[in-house]
């Protein structure tokens, strides 16, 4: 085994998954001047944000469309530029009265609805802003360990009850009361309006397996309003040069720090013994050493499938085999041979976000089938049409658009494969309704289910987060308890996907997180 | 479903039977309108109808029945909306937010007016512990020792 002995001396560090949190992992230890290798099992690296042709002259940027919580921290340090100079609206629709059109960060102006109602969601936004702020100061950071708290996070927690109390005793009673309330309760105290509860009903539950009046579905909202945009939070954009610029930005900065990425390189395991991580065995069979293994896979996949269970300990593995990662949201990509016309929609408001709701009930009811292993039959959703940033997506002239369709349970009573041309058929006939015509000019309609998104991107349940953004997995039960702090039961293995805190969406956070985590520590 | 007689038989006349039901859910409106007569006695009917799969013959054995949505129960207790608890037992209504935020030691915002129904801290069912609270709570504004008072479970 000389290729073994070689190699062991050659790494410091070997990432598993090439998705943006592994490449922000690798690219800050990395620069820290350790030897990083980058492991990817598909043929490119960029995760979940592997573009794909998915019709003739037609490609889709991956799961995401848009992005709305890079974290600017993580930017900054790894030197990744991604900035887009045009501003990103949001338009909510019902079919049939004016569209709803908020401009800025989450509303700054609204169109559409009289002035008190505008001024009503910004009292709403501004508080909610405000509170998410509060839970905003431990993202950044480890969780707290149970057990062993630091001065570092009492630091965070005495911040955290300054922030408070700052602002006088009544934020912070509001808060307190608020933080684990629904996001129906909250809208109907601010609002009158149907679709600006719709909205803040959409956004606190996209991807998530809560409806607006389930407990605590107001935790969704204060994690999108933790995102901030050019500063300001609760924006959303798309880079110049589209989503397909994310993955590589992230690639370059890999590179820019001597990491090296082998792709089509599948690992069939992750070598531990007596509780300490040495290397991984390849699915050809060969053996590659480094002291820290960094997991940026689904923790499931981590763990149920990489990691001997007799190594983990069997309260792990019950642990995350309990994980509720079952997904909700289905990606429609659509192909058009021209650019879609919405109802009522000003021009350069296609550019912007556009979600299909009518009303918070419209949500809740979209909900209720989901409890039950169905799908929506009145579904909601997220509409982009990413060719408008990016050009190279379509041919000339003709025009993708790009769909977060919710709600579409992954364990569907009837299966997937039977009802997925039904599903898509009530999808399409709600895309007419919105946009007369467009049917007509559809070339083609590729629709990911959580078990199709499952299967292409390896992600177990097909749950874009890694599992539930709940309360019960969150902060210091992310993934579970024991693998909480990017550390988990084998020393020398760490996880840094958004299974780990902070969580998903496009922030680089679980992944930089980490790398930090193992950089405080003693080198190896 | 709980049968009281079978413990307490003088309850009701010899031979004879009481029972009680708490049937969930049932809101404070109906499709945002109020209750009628006929609505309550129709989801009487469905209540009737599901106990009697479970327990043939049950219908016939009915001498008497009453029906109380929360329209009644608001009516008759005035608990509003017919909550039994005074207000939710959710975390925003909890603790330091029962029944609200800054108002959850008792007191109002009138001096001398004090609150100790179910809707205080800790909330509803029979147990005493918001009235027990709250005299403590007007003991210390007198500034009169508490050493004295009984426990509530006494008391009732």
């Amino acid at each position: 085994m000389t290729s073994f002995d070689s190699a062991s001396k050659a790494y410091d560090a070997i990432v598993i998954g090439a998705g943006h949190n592994g490449l922000a992992a690798a690219a800050k230890l990395g620069a820290s001047g350790r030897k990083v290798l980058v492991l990817e099992a598909a043929n490119e690296p960029g995760g979940a944000m592997r573009g794909r042709e998915f019709a003739p002259g037609f490609r889709s940027a991956g799961l995401a469309h848009l992005i709305n919580r890079l974290d600017p921290d993580v930017t900054r340090d790894l030197g990744i530029r991604l900035t887009s100079s045009t501003a990103m609206p949001t338009s909510v629709l019902d079919g049939d009265k004016q569209p709803v059109v908020l401009h800025g960060a989450y509303g700054d102006s609204i169109d559409g609805v009289s002035a008190d109602e505008a001024a009503a969601f910004i009292r709403m936004r501004d508080k909610l802003i405000f509170q998410a702020g509060i839970l905003k100061r431990f993202l950044r950071r480890a969780s707290p360990q149970l057990g062993a708290i630091g001065m570092a996070d009492l630091a965070t927690f005495a911040s955290a009850g300054f922030g408070l109390i700052r602002k006088g005793r009544g934020e912070g009673r509001d808060f307190l009361r608020m933080m684990l309330m629904n996001v129906a309760d909250v809208a109907d105290e601010y609002l009158e309006h149907d679709r600006l509860k719709a909205l803040v009903a959409f956004d606190a539950t996209l991807g998530i397996h809560l409806g607006p009046r389930s407990p605590t579905s107001l935790l969704g909202l204060y994690y999108r309003l933790t995102g901030e945009v050019a500063g300001r939070a609760g924006g959303q954009f798309i880079p110049e040069g589209g989503m397909s610029a994310v993955a590589p930005a992230f690639i370059k900065a890999a590179e820019k720090a001597g990491v090296i990425i082998r792709c089509g390189t599948s690992v069939g395991r992750i070598v531990a013994d007596r509780g300490r991580a040495s290397g991984v065995i390849l699915a050809d069979g060969q053996e590659i050493a480094a002291p820290v293994i960094v997991a940026a896979v689904h923790p499931q996949t981590a763990f149920l499938q990489l990691v001997d269970p007799a190594e983990s300990g069997t309260g792990f593995t019950r642990s995350l085999r309990n994980l509720r990662t079952a997904g909700n949201v289905a990606k429609l990509d659509v192909a058009l041979d021209r650019i879609p016309s919405f109802l009522n929609l000003r021009p350069s408001d296609h550019a912007g976000r556009i979600v299909l709701a009518r009303s918070m009930e419209q949500v809740e009811r979209a909900f209720n089938p989901a409890k039950y292993g169905e799908f929506s039959t009145d579904p909601v959703m997220e509409i982009v049409l990413p060719s408008l940033a990016d050009a190279s997506l379509a041919p000339s002239g003709a025009c993708t658009l790009s769909a977060l369709v919710q709600y579409a349970p992954h364990k569907l009573k009837m299966g997937w494969e039977a009802s997925k041309p039904l599903f898509l058929k009530i999808i399409l006939d709600t895309l007419e309704r919105h946009a007369p015509g467009i049917s007509k000019s559809i070339v083609a309609a590729h629709l990911s289910t959580p078990a199709d998104i499952e299967a292409d991107y390896n992600l177990p349940g097909g749950h874009w987060h890694h599992g539930e953004l709940q309360a019960d997995q969150l902060l210091i039960n992310r993934p579970t308890g024991a693998a909480s702090g990017y550390t988990t039961p084998i020393e020398g293995l760490y996880l840094a996907s958004a299974g780990a805190h902070p969580g998903g969406g496009i922030s680089g956070l679980p992944g930089w997180n980490a790398a930090r985590h193992i950089l405080s520590g003693a080198r190896p | 479903m709980v049968i009281p007689t079978t413990l307490d038989p003088t309850m009701a006349s010899p031979g004879k039977h009481f029972m009680s039901c708490f049937v969930q859910y049932c809101p404070p409106k109906v499709e945002g309108r109020d209750w009628t007569d006929a609505d309550r006695d129709a989801f009487a009917e469905t209540v009737i109808k599901q106990i009697a799969e479970y327990s043939p013959g049950f219908r016939d054995r009915i001498v008497h029945m009453e029906v109380r949505t929360p329209r009644e129960i608001e009516n008759e207790v005035g608990l509003t909306e017919g909550n039994i608890f005074q207000g939710e037992l959710t975390f925003d209504q909890l603790l330091f937010n029962r029944p609200v935020p800054g108002y959850a030691q008792y007191r109002s915002p009138i001096d001398g007016l004090y609150i100790c129904g179910s809707s205080t801290h800790p909330g509803g069912g029979v147990m005493g512990a918001p009235g027990r609270n709250a005299a403590a709570e007007i003991l210390r504004d007198l500034k009169r020792p508490n050493e004295l008072m009984s426990k509530a479970h006494d008391v009732i």
